[in-house]
Parts: C-alpha cells; structure tokens; sequence
C-alpha cells in the first residue's frame, strides 16, 4: 500500500492536497462530543451517504431489472424470491428511497432552524432545494419500476395530476407517459429517468452543494 | 459562543478539531449506526411486490409513497374550479417560497429565539405536513376496511332490507320518505366502505342527525351497502 | 483542550485512524458480500438440459456426407423460458452407424461449416481445420469437435445437449 502511494504521490504531488483535505479544521458545535446537540448536523452527511447507497444497491438491481412491461413484474419477483440476497438488495433500495426524502428533509430543517442560509450562503440553500426535488422526483420515477399494481395505480394518478394543471399540464404529462396511456413507453421513460438523468443531476448538484461547503465551511451555530 | 459576523469560515484554533482523524471517526461512526438501521429495515420490513399491474382493476386504491401523501391529501380540499389551487397554487407558492427563502429573510440574527416569525413558519410547515400525512394514513385506514366481494343474490336481500328500514325517512326513485337525503344515486356520490361507516356510526355525516343505529347483522348491513353501492 | 488529551495526541490519532479502517472494513464485507453473491447468484449450478432432444428420421439421413441439422430445446433463461436453435453435424460410418458432432468450434465457440470440396470441416474464425470425424488436422483447436450423446428411437435419432 505505502509503496504504491509513494509511487504515485511522486508522480502526482497529492499529499499537500491530502493534508488540506485532512487537516481542515472542524468547528466544535458540530462536535457531538463537545456539543450535544451536534448530531443535527450529521443529516446532511447521512443523506450523501443514503444517496451512495442507492447508487450502489441501483446499479446491482440494473443486473436482472427489464424496463419492459411483459418483464418487469417477472424480474422483480425473479430478483426477491430466486436470487441469492436479492430480498435483501432490493428492500435495501426500497427502505434507502425514504431513508433519502426523510434524511434531506431533515438536514433542510436542520439549515432552516439554524439559519444557515443566510448571507452568503443562499445559493447553497437553493442547490439544496433542488436536491429534495430530485430525490422526491427519483422516489416518483423509482415506484413505477416493479409494475404492480400500487405502482401502476400511482403513476396513473400522479400523471393525472400533472395533466390537471392548467396550459402546459397536459403536454408535460403526454410527454411523461409517451402517449395518453401508461404503458411500454411510459415505463422505459421513468426507467431512463430514473437510471440516468435524475442521478446525473444529481451528481451535479451534490458536487455543486458540496464544493460551497467547503469553500464556505460549516456555518455558525445558534 | 458569541457569533462572529465577519468571518465566514471557521479558524483552526481552540474551538475547532482536525477533520481527520477526529471528525471522520465521528463520521465512521455515524455512517456505521446509519447503516446498521438501514441494514436491520431491509432486513425485517417486509414489502411484497403486489399483483401484477392490472388497469382494468376498478377496485384497488391507490396510494403514492408516504412521502407524497400530504400532496396527494391536499388535493382532497379542493374541488370543481379550485382544483388548481391544491395541484398548482399551493406547490408552486410552497416551491417558490422554499427557492427564495434565504433572499427573503435577510436579517443577521441566526438565534431561533431571536426569529419568532421564522420559528413560526417552520412549525407551521411541518405540522401541516405531518397533519396532512396523518389525515391521509387515518382516512385510508378506514377505506381498507375488508368488505366481502359484491355479490348478486346480496343485492336483492339489500333491496328488501331498504325497503323494510331505511324508506321510513330515505327516498329513492321518487318514493319513500323524506325526512332524509335522496338515495337514488348514491353510489356515485360515496363509496360502500362510507356508506357502512354511515350505518355503524350515523353521527359521521353529522352530529345533530336524527339518523337512528338499526340492529343489523354483518351480512345484512354488507347486503344494504352492496345495494346502496350500485345505486349510480 | 486538556492538557492530558495533548500528551496522548499521537495514539489517540492512531486509535481513531484505526477505527476508521474497521468501519471501512466491516461494512466493505458486510454489503461486499450481499452485494458479491446478489451478482454471481446465476452462475450457481449450472442447468443442465438432461431431456433427449429429437433431430431427424433416420430414414432423411442421405449418402454418408455429414447431415447438416439445427434442432431446437427449451432453455430456462432467467426468469423466461426460452427456445435455444443449435446445429449439429450427423456423420455416416458407412456400417449404419453414426455420431453426432457439434458444430461448435472447441478454440472459441465460432460455427464450424463442411467444406464439401475439401472433406473438412471449416472453422471461419481463425482457421481451425477439422477432419470427417472431428480430428483436428490444423489450426488452433486444442481438441476434437465435440460428439453428442445420441440414440435411435421409433426411427429417429434423439441427441443429449453437451
């Protein structure tokens, strides 16, 4: 290990970055030991780390998942009830899609009761409100997946909806469902959604949330 | 700790800590207890996938997942024209609201004590989030109510059932009572779990009902809500 | 800060650092694991098609040039069930008796064809050249086409998927 770090610090100078990285001092009151009421500062890094794990158990999920409707119910089914952990991974992901909302929703009160928005870090804020969106919006997408009935049912109405609102409803929801009817097309589009351009702006605005963090630091506590 | 308005970020000095090793222990630690729940839900909560999805199923009722309830909730209150107020309205209010917060509220004071009006909107927004939720699981529950399928021979018994008790006040198609509402449509208007509820607990529609309990077995209040039901 | 916590500084750092890597190593394994066998669950027990799969009458069997067949056997693939198209190669001893060959290249699995002029077996991918009854003459092939379980019943040849 210390040889193949040696090898490629030489080449790549990386300890100064590093020691900037492990070194950067954290203020006491979002020390737990020193300040009891610290732990609401963790929600913000249990939602990174719910968020890693949706990734990871999703990828695995993909290995057997088939965005079709003449096979996705059957591949699911295949996934909990024949192969090996796969009750395990796919409740991991189930249980992981609420871990994520309640998490965000809390590390946003937790910034709101402490006003850590405030001047100057309001843009952080709004980044953080557009990942409760996509988290909220992954969850939406994510539900459609299995095509059972609550799945089904809860797209049907949750595009009704959409269609409800008045000038743009109705094309925003034709163009979700890919037709007036959910059916095929509708689930490759929520499977494209959810698989692909959520979590790549997703990435985006976690890397954007968290490069303000660390060019701001930790706000000041109450 | 007096609060430094100046400074943005935090010096390394007597009230701070190093990051590694110190912090990212708490951090491992965090992650680890995180985890550990997360791994122990998966493990015990057991979620079936349902019957495959069936679209000519009039029967199921659907529910998003809990963390859309209060929207799904909030669409209840509204009707006929209003109904952009709770599919629009309200989330783009609460949306556009939630964006501009902190460029609406720009005072230097971070103390919650010292921001009763801030403190105010915040529990406003959660209780009406975890009220709307709670309505939502309440009501639902009562819709879950196990009612044994429809069948035909009920209907007759229902009918005759109508005719003995409920004409007294009730009227339907013109004949019957009216010391109470019209029942000719009521199937459209209310499903036949709140129709059972009605004849368990008369006072749901309304406190100061002259609506009396009758003493019906199970099967005979199912046979009246089976008939009532179908009154479209 | 303590004065007793400045003196300890170094092995409490080394404590903490440690404890990290247990952490790491503890849930590495304990979704590594899950995750490891979630992956590689298919590849457990390989199915093996053990039913007798019909080929051909014995009495379409033609002068003693190897019989070009495709035959068809239900697969379970997934969670599917799937028909699975091969072909085989039935030669001729001349005495009524016959094997059954494979059409699969045993080098990399490429569809080997007769060349009628030649009397050998072809290979397209990297030149495996093969004999009437599956010998290797050139090439890469590190060993004989492979031969089929086979039986005659009612009049017909009945072969066993390899």
């Amino acid at each position: 290990m210390g040889k193949i770090y040696q090898f490629i610090d030489q080449r790549l100078d990386l300890t100064p970055l590093l020691r900037k990285i492990a070194d950067h001092p954290v203020p006491d009151h979002a020390n737990p030991l020193k300040t009891r009421s610290a732990f609401i500062y963790c929600f913000g890094g249990i939602s990174f780390l719910v968020i890693l794990m949706q990734i990871l158990t999703g990828a695995f999920l993909m290995l057997y998942y088939v965005p079709s409707p003449d096979h996705a119910y059957a591949s699911v089914s295949y996934i909990k009830n024949e192969v090996a952990f796969g009750g395990f991974v796919s409740n991991l992901h189930r249980v992981g899609a609420s871990a994520a909302v309640l998490m965000v929703f809390l590390h946003m009160l937790r910034v709101f009761f402490t006003k850590s928005y405030k001047n100057p870090r309001e843009l952080n804020w709004v980044a953080g409100v557009f990942l409760l969106f996509i988290v909220m919006g992954l969850g939406f997408t994510g539900y459609l997946l299995p095509w059972d009935q609550k799945a089904y049912w809860a797209t049907t109405v949750g595009l009704n909806i959409l269609e409800g609102v008045p000038l743009a409803g109705g094309f925003l929801a034709d163009a979700l469902r890919g037709g007036s009817e959910v059916g095929m097309l509708t689930l490759t589009r929520f499977f494209v959604i959810h698989v692909m351009f959520l979590p790549g702006l997703l990435i985006l605005f976690l890397a954007a949330h968290f490069f303000m963090v660390r060019r701001q630091g930790i706000s000041h506590p109450l | 700790m007096s609060v430094n308005k100046t400074s943005s970020s935090v010096d390394p000095g007597k009230n701070s800590y190093p990051f590694y090793p110190n912090h990212m222990f708490m951090e491992a630690l965090v992650a680890f207890g995180a985890l550990l729940v997360l791994a122990l839900l998966a493990l015990l909560w057991q979620m079936p996938l349902e019957e495959i999805a069936d679209p000519s199923d009039s029967a199921y009722v659907p529910r998003p997942e809990w963390y859309f309830l209060f929207l799904f909730q909030l669409l209840k209150y509204f009707k006929g024209s209003f109904i952009v107020v709770g599919t629009v309205v309200v989330p783009a209010l609460a949306t556009l609201f939630l964006l501009l917060w902190p460029f609406l509220d720009r005072g230097e004071e971070t103390r919650l004590s010292k921001r009763p009006r801030s403190l105010a909107l915040g529990v406003f927004a959660i209780l009406s989030i975890v009220a709307l939720t709670m309505l939502a699981v309440v009501e639902d529950s009562d819709l879950h109510m196990d009612l044994p399928p429809i069948q035909e021979q009920q209907l007759a018994e229902g009918e005759d059932l109508f005719n003995r008790f409920c004409v007294l006040c009730h009227s339907m198609h013109g004949k019957g009572g009216f010391m109470a509402p019209d029942l000719t449509q009521v199937g459209a208007r209310v499903n036949r779990v709140y129709i059972e509820r009605v004849i368990i607990t008369p006072q749901i529609v309304s406190q100061t009902t002259i609506m009396s309990k009758v003493p019906l077995s199970d099967e005979e209040r199912h046979a009246i809500s089976a008939f009532l039901a179908r009154k479209k | 800060m303590s004065l007793c916590e400045k003196q300890t500084t170094s092995s409490r750092r080394g404590f903490l650092a440690n404890g990290i890597k247990a952490v790491v190593a503890f849930f590495g394994l304990g979704l590594g694991i899950p995750l490891l066998g979630f992956s590689l669950s298919p590849t457990r027990g390989r199915d093996r098609h053990e039913d007798w799969i019909p080929l051909i009458a014995l009495a379409e069997l033609k002068d003693s040039r190897p019989t070009k067949v495709t035959y068809q056997y239900e697969r379970k693939d997934g969670w599917t069930t799937v028909a699975t198209r091969k072909m085989a190669f039935i030669v001729q001893n001349g005495d009524g008796a016959f094997t059954v060959i494979s059409n699969r290249c045993p080098h990399l699995g490429c569809g080997v064809d007769w060349d009628a002029t030649a009397n050998q077996f072809r290979c397209p991918c990297h030149g495996g050249v093969f004999d009437l009854q599956g010998r290797v003459l050139e090439g890469p092939p590190p060993r004989p086409l492979t031969q089929l379980a086979s039986k005659v019943e009612d009049g017909s040849i009945f072969i066993r998927e390899a």
